[in-house]
């Protein structure tokens, strides 16, 4: 068990880090966060690092992003020229995938370790101003990183000359309103410059013209503060997690009907089986499918194949869905799949900004009413195969990924639960009966 | 009088976070402020903003519709949010719905007759493993929402006991805001 | 150049090109809607998806090949937005697979999944981009059939979306949000090119649609988006309901209304001038032109004169031409042909101006005049053009653009956004032009503005004054002595900040344009400090006339030099005229379109008139470019054109005046100078004719300033022009008004040249005191405010 990559939370060389301080009585404040080695490696990268060293150092360890899409974070930050100009780094706190709450307690329980990660990550990309863009509806962990900014300042680890390095870091923290695309990172900035969250042109791509028309790069908070652990203990140390191409520990969240649903810090390539049963406790009920990475990811039958898939992006590809946020939901027997779709397409309707054609037209206008005709058992045959023709109008055609995050669903609750959406088309009803939910 | 006249040095500490020339920034954080104190921002405070921002209503508008916090209508003293999307959903938040629109016997868009609640069904709100969720104003969630906890806070909501009280003292209220739940013995459907 | 190869043919590109532009450059066609000539691609209605790829080169810097030694090309994962992708050397385009027909046909679809196809009442039919590409590119057949083998037109059985069908955003533009189709190209021309948020989306996903909520919309350069609106969605209310596309008699000609030479079509039906259209013209107007240039036409229809008529016993009284001319002789009988005089409107044409300097040198006459005439004659300064415009590192404005000059506001405007002039491709100008950026805030180090009054680019100055008016030669000696480092002389009003920052700017400048408006112009001394500026530190000038042709007829020879104590007998075809010729002449002859009071008042003699827009003949435009008009077709019974009133005229003084008809003036045109006014380049021609005018001051007196408007007086005929504008608003400082008992929001008459005008009282503390301001519609000029009903005003 000692040799080889760890990919199971029960090998002993394994424990959890980024949530290490989670739930730990006033894990929040700056005197636990110091108490506990906190901004000691802020201090030595300041003072006696050169940033190529550190986007380098990131690179090599192949953190990947963790927002979702997990594009490698080295490589993103070398995008960055070393220009003069004033540049940016935000991060990406707009959590807003559905089954995604892992980057919440990262700010509500331990919001210096982001604060650090950002000031490593401005350092590393000659970033002197940082923004943190979350979402709206996260009050207590607005309230805490306010909080923790504000002890940071006072105390000197944010503002001018930190530790006597000569490099200067402000943060500020901007709250969203309630837009799923926010998600998106050129929408984000739009958001940010007070206009209407629709995403950008790319090119100009951020690192050449992001924020404010000045280089810009957006990072989630668990890549954020993935990385204050990778400098501090070095590549290594987080590439001997995972597998050969998704490496290091990863926070997946475990919701539906399981007995200790949550989120979990386990190293890349975990199996959903571990995940499910050993940590979260296993499901309170019979479960017939699940999602495997947030909402967008399409859905994958509960059985023992899928079950023992490596939670790492290749293997997910491979089962023609995707790792995602590394969100799980369970979804039980007693539900009905065209429901349970109906209910995320609807979703990425309400969702969608309305720029493009494909998604406003078809996202957000069509396939909804395609669901409910399936739910009031109005539809045909007829109909399923304008769904899957429209799916095919929609995918790839789109101004940016939200629309593709609309289709998968619907194209994994096709290939693997098809017979729920016939039994609506020859029966008028759901193929299951759904009992009371609500306790 | 303006909104912000008697907020200059808020004003200031806003505008401090954005560079000098881009006072556009601000926009979203002043809309919350006025929907964080009146409950929804009409169209005198949009103009008012426009012209503190730099720019017109019609961007204003324009932004403000845009997201789905920013009310253009009166809200209740406690405006309700209710979590719909599917991990909510599969914890009962339909359910949970339709109970508060039949016991409040209002929809959305509208306001109890004592000015009290409003409705409004919101999506995900990231906290799917504690479902079904509400949020009530700008305020902390209300995790797990089951028909015991519903219930004693809109008694004692009812009762205008400080939200914040009112939460502390529902029942299982210790084992929430945690990463991880603990519902063992609680069993599903199954 | 990048080469691209578009399906079967190669093409060479400027570097930055779009996808699209290369694909119409090869001589393809790509479906679009959201892309749209000088505004910002956005890449939104997904329309001109393309199968697209391009070589890369492997680290040794050499093109990576296959396996057969050709150059590999690397398939984009995923079919390509033309309008937004950058081409790159070696790009190979496909527009033709069944793959990208496909992909388009299914974006049709989705277009008009919510459009509610409700053409026959639609005035965009017949021209509609909607309409022509669902034509060309909607579900085709080999995609898509029923199970019997009937082509699918659409899968949609759901109810449209219903929204406001009919919501006027101004009393010039409705909107129908069930027609629009997210292109988003109102909003953008909104913003990018006049520089006023005032339109944008409201809401998101399937419920978006197009919104204001600034009360209307500002007019001024409102009426382009009917133009560029792709579908029905955003009509000319003006125009609404009068006719069919293809029912239009379509005239290619020039507004006559300022001398920006804005080029439009005239669209007539039935005789009817119904609706004014831009025409491309990307050295003048591009794609736009002024809500005057635009919706002031409707006087045209009201009301004409058709027939001549001649005073009798007091009274005018219809009269056929044979009468008139005879009336004609007998009033002129006599009369000393050396002081008959001649007065033309603003926006005669060059052939006009020509006939009316041969006809009075045939009379000896020097009584030779223009409506619109400036002190100092606008040839005097080297002309800049409006692509100088672009490449001006200073740009400074004493007077009003926006109102005077209408276009240069968007030339302005597009400099200081940092847009370049595009390059011309085989299809004209670009049509995603990937240079243009969406919100880019205009760089006001570049613009310096000063004005009697608040203009609307002072907005976008870094340095800007009102400075009170007759003060103007004070700014210029200011301006200099700054120049020379001096500190600058006081100027009434004007921060002597903003005159050192301005001055500063100009200095540091290699390329700088310069634009003087009527209030130098009328001041011979502020006109030749201005004049002596421009030509000793190297600027292009754009004079903003009031008269459209005021450049051509000072090259015809029109500018008096007469004595002061003017002619005995006129001939009169401008709308308004100097009190002195009307009070103090014998006999005058009206060449008229309309029986205004004055001519109803002073006319011994009316001819009917053609209006500019039923003319033949050119214009030389404030950038010294010739323009030709071509008539439209509107029935106005026997107008006839200046050149033969001017002949008549010169036949009843018994003289044979030797240009009869335009032709005939143009052939002399063409000798004189050597160019061909019927053979103009596409774009207009430059002429820079050489004049020499010595001075002549016009009056300015009294304290009602009469401010320039892009809205003349014969536009605020029309009764939608009328309601759009509303009460004219006399605009004081608080201090003056209340001196005068006049509060704020109270309407009162004010004598104006062109008789009483209700007017309201607003407040402007930014305004010089002792002044009243009125946008009188004539050209600027000043008169003692005089209020007719009752002192104080009635209450608002």
């Amino acid at each position: 068990m000692s040799e080889g990559p760890i990919t199971s939370g029960h090998d002993p060389r394994f424990s959890p880090t980024l949530y290490a301080h989670v739930g730990k009585p006033n894990s929040w404040t700056l005197d636990y966060y110091l108490s506990h080695g906190g901004y000691e490696t802020a201090r030595a990268v300041l003072t006696g690092k050169q940033p190529e060293e550190v986007v380098e150092e990131v690179k090599k360890s192949g953190l990947r992003g963790r927002g979702g899409a997990g594009f490698p974070t080295g490589v993103k930050w070398s995008f960055m020229p070393n220009d003069g100009q004033q540049h940016y780094l935000i991060c990406n706190a707009d959590e807003s995938e559905p089954a995604s709450f892992k980057d919440r307690y990262l700010m509500e329980d331990d919001p210096h370790q982001l604060i650090e990660g950002m000031i490593i990550g401005g350092f590393a990309i000659r970033a002197t101003k940082g923004y943190i863009y979350i979402r709206g509806e996260y009050r207590k962990a607005y309230d805490r990183l306010v909080g923790a900014i504000g002890e940071a300042y006072e105390r000197g680890y944010l503002g001018k000359n930190l530790f006597g390095s000569g490099f200067d870091f402000d943060l500020y923290v901007h709250r969203g309103a309630g837009a799923y695309i926010c998600g998106e990172e050129t929408a984000l900035m739009n958001s940010l410059e007070g206009l209407r969250a629709n995403p950008r042109m790319k090119p100009p791509f951020p690192a050449q013209s992001g924020l404010y028309g000045k280089p810009t790069t957006i990072n989630n908070v668990e890549s954020l503060a993935s990385v204050v652990h990778i400098v501090q203990r070095g590549a290594d140390w987080f590439a001997q997690m995972g597998t050969e191409r998704s490496k290091g520990m990863k926070l997946f969240q475990v919701s539906g009907p399981a007995k200790r649903p949550g989120v979990y810090e386990l190293p890349m390539g975990t199996t959903f089986r571990e995940l499910i049963y050993d940590w979260a406790g296993g499901p309170t009920e019979p479960i017939k499918a699940f999602i495997p990475g947030g909402s967008s990811t399409p859905m994958l039958p509960f059985t023992d194949e899928y079950l023992d898939l490596p939670m790492d992006y290749e293997s997910l590809v491979a089962a023609k869905s995707a790792l995602g946020t590394g969100g799980v939901v369970l979804i039980p027997e007693s539900v009905c799949i065209v429901d349970s779709v109906w209910n995320l397409i609807r979703f990425y309707g309400h969702e969608s900004c309305g720029k493009c054609t494909p998604c406003r037209e078809g996202v957000s206008g069509w396939l909804p009413q395609l669901f409910e005709k399936f739910e009031r058992g109005q539809a045909t045959h007829e109909d399923l195969k304008t769904m899957e023709d429209l799916l095919d109008q929609i995918e790839g055609r789109s101004f940016c990924p939200l629309a593709d995050a609309a289709v998968w669903p619907i194209r994994g609750a096709l290939r693997h639960f098809r017979d729920e959406f016939l039994h609506h088309i020859e029966h008028g009803t759901c193929a299951v009966k759904s009992g009371p939910r609500w306790r | 009088m303006g909104f912000f006249d008697d907020k200059q040095e808020w004003l200031a500490e806003v505008f401090a976070q954005y560079p000098a020339d881009r006072r556009r920034s601000a926009l979203m954080p002043l809309l919350r402020r006025v929907q964080q104190d009146e409950g929804y921002v009409d169209f005198e405070r949009m103009k008012e903003i426009a012209e503190l921002v730099g720019t017109t209503a019609t961007e204003v508008a324009g932004v403000m519709s845009f997201y789905s916090y920013y009310q253009g209508l009166p809200t209740g003293k406690y405006h309700i949010q209710v979590c719909r999307t599917l991990s909510c959903k599969l914890a009962g938040s339909d359910e949970l719905w339709h109970t508060l629109t039949e016991r409040l016997g209002i929809l959305p868009g509208e306001v109890t007759e004592d000015g009290r609640f409003s409705l409004q069904a919101v999506e995900c709100l990231g906290s799917c493993h504690t479902g079904p969720v509400i949020q009530i104003n700008d305020e902390p969630y209300v995790e797990r929402v089951t028909k015991a906890r519903l219930e004693a806070l809109l008694e004692g909501l009812e009762q205008d006991k400080p939200l914040e009280e009112v939460r502390r003292t529902l029942p299982d209220e210790e084992k929430m805001g945690k990463a991880t739940i603990e519902l063992e013995g609680e069993g599903g459907a199954s | 150049m990048p080469k691209v190869k578009v399906n079967d043919r190669v093409v060479e590109v400027p570097p930055g090109t779009s996808a699209m532009d290369a694909i119409f450059h090869a001589g393809y066609d790509v479906p679009l809607f959201c892309a749209e000539r000088h505004l910002s691609p956005t890449g939104s209605c997904r329309m001109c998806l393309v199968k697209a790829g391009a070589p890369r080169k492997g680290p040794d810097g050499e093109w990576i090949t296959d396996e057969s030694g050709e150059v590999k090309i690397f398939w984009f994962p995923k079919l390509m937005a033309s309008c937004t992708l950058a081409v790159s050397d070696g790009m190979v385009i496909d527009t033709l697979s069944d793959e990208v027909r496909h992909a388009q046909s299914g974006m049709v679809e989705l277009t008009l999944a919510n459009h509610p196809l409700d053409c026959p009442t639609c005035d965009k039919g017949g021209a509609c981009d909607l309409q022509d590409r669902a034509y060309e590119y909607g579900l085709d057949r080999k995609f898509y059939t029923r199970p019997d083998g009937e082509p699918v037109y659409t899968r949609y059985a759901f109810t449209k979306r219903h929204v406001d069908k009919h919501h006027p955003l101004s009393e010039f533009i409705i909107l129908d949000r069930e027609r629009c189709i997210h292109c988003k190209r109102c909003v953008r021309y909104f913003e990018e090119i006049p520089g006023d948020q005032v339109l944008d989306f409201i809401e998101r996903g399937v419920h978006t649609f197009i919104g204001t909520a600034d009360e209307g919309l500002p007019s001024g350069f409102s009426g382009n988006i009917t133009d560029i609106c792709p579908v029905g969605a955003l009509l000319d209310r003006v125009a609404r309901f009068r006719g069919r596309n293809w029912e239009f008699e379509q005239t290619a000609s020039v507004d006559p209304s300022d001398a920006s030479g804005q080029n439009i079509w005239i669209d007539a039906r039935s005789g009817r001038l119904e609706r004014i259209r831009t025409r491309e013209n990307p050295e003048v107007n591009d794609l736009w032109i002024s809500d005057a240039a635009r919706f002031g036409h409707e006087w045209v229809n009201e009301d004409r004169l058709t027939q001549p008529m001649v005073r009798k016993g007091g009274s005018l009284e219809p009269a056929t031409w044979e009468e008139a001319l005879a009336a004609m002789r007998q009033g002129l009988e006599g009369v000393d042909k050396k002081r008959v005089g001649i007065v033309l409107p603003g926006d005669a044409t060059i052939e006009e101006g020509m006939a009316a300097a041969e006809l009075s040198k045939v009379l000896g006459s020097d009584f030779l005049d223009f409506e619109g005439r400036t002190g100092v004659p606008a040839s005097n300064y080297p002309a800049a053009t409006f692509a100088d415009l672009l490449e001006a590192d200073y740009i400074l404005a004493v007077g009003d653009p926006t109102e005077e000059l209408p276009i240069a506001h968007v030339w302005i405007h597009k400099r200081l956004r940092g847009v370049k002039m595009p390059p011309r491709l085989n299809h004209g100008t670009p049509i995603a032009d990937l240079s243009i950026r969406e919100h880019t805030p205009p760089d006001r180090s570049l613009l310096g503005a000063f004005a009697p009054h608040t203009t609307r680019v002072m907005e976008w100055a870094e340095a800007s004054g009102v400075f009170e008016p007759g003060h103007a030669a004070a700014f210029f000696a200011a301006f200099e002595a700054a120049l020379a480092g001096r500190e600058p002389t006081e100027v009434p009003g004007v921060d002597p900040v903003a005159i050192k920052r301005a001055a500063e700017r100009w200095q540091k400048a290699e390329k700088r344009v310069f634009l003087i408006g009527a209030e130098v112009l009328g001041d011979v001394q502020a006109a030749q400090l201005a004049e002596r500026l421009a030509k000793s530190q190297g600027a292009g000038v754009l004079v903003m006339t009031p008269a459209a042709n005021a450049r051509g007829l000072e090259a015809m020879g029109v500018w008096p030099t007469g004595d002061r104590k003017g002619p005995r007998a006129v001939f009169i075809a401008a709308e308004s005229a100097p009190m002195k010729i009307l009070e103090g002449t014998e006999f005058r002859v009206f060449h008229a379109t309309h029986l205004s009071p004055m001519v109803a008042r002073y006319a011994d003699v009316v001819l009917p008139a053609k209006t500019a827009y039923e003319k033949r003949g050119t214009f030389l435009s404030a950038e010294n470019r010739l323009l030709a008009l071509q008539p439209a077709h509107v029935e106005a019974g026997e107008a006839e054109g200046l050149v033969q009133a001017l002949h008549l005229f010169g036949t009843a003084l018994g003289l044979n005046p030797a240009i009869r008809f335009v032709r005939q003036a143009q052939q002399r045109f063409a000798e004189r100078y050597k160019i061909d006014l019927n053979r103009l380049d596409a774009y207009g021609t430059l002429w820079r004719p050489r004049v020499s005018h010595a001075p002549r001051p016009m009056p300015m007196e009294g304290n009602l300033y009469l401010r320039p408007s892009m809205w003349k007086a014969r536009h605020r005929r029309g009764p939608t022009v009328q309601r759009a504008l509303g009460v004219l608003e006399l605009a004081t400082h608080p201090e003056t008004a209340l001196a005068e008992g006049l509060d704020e929001g109270a309407t009162l008459e004010v004598e104006t040249p062109e008789g009483p005008q209700r007017v309201r009282v607003v407040f402007d503390a930014a305004l010089p005191k002792g002044w009243f301001y009125l946008p009188a519609g004539v050209p600027a000029g000043r008169m003692p405010f005089k209020a007719l009903v009752p002192r104080g005003g009635e209450a608002s």
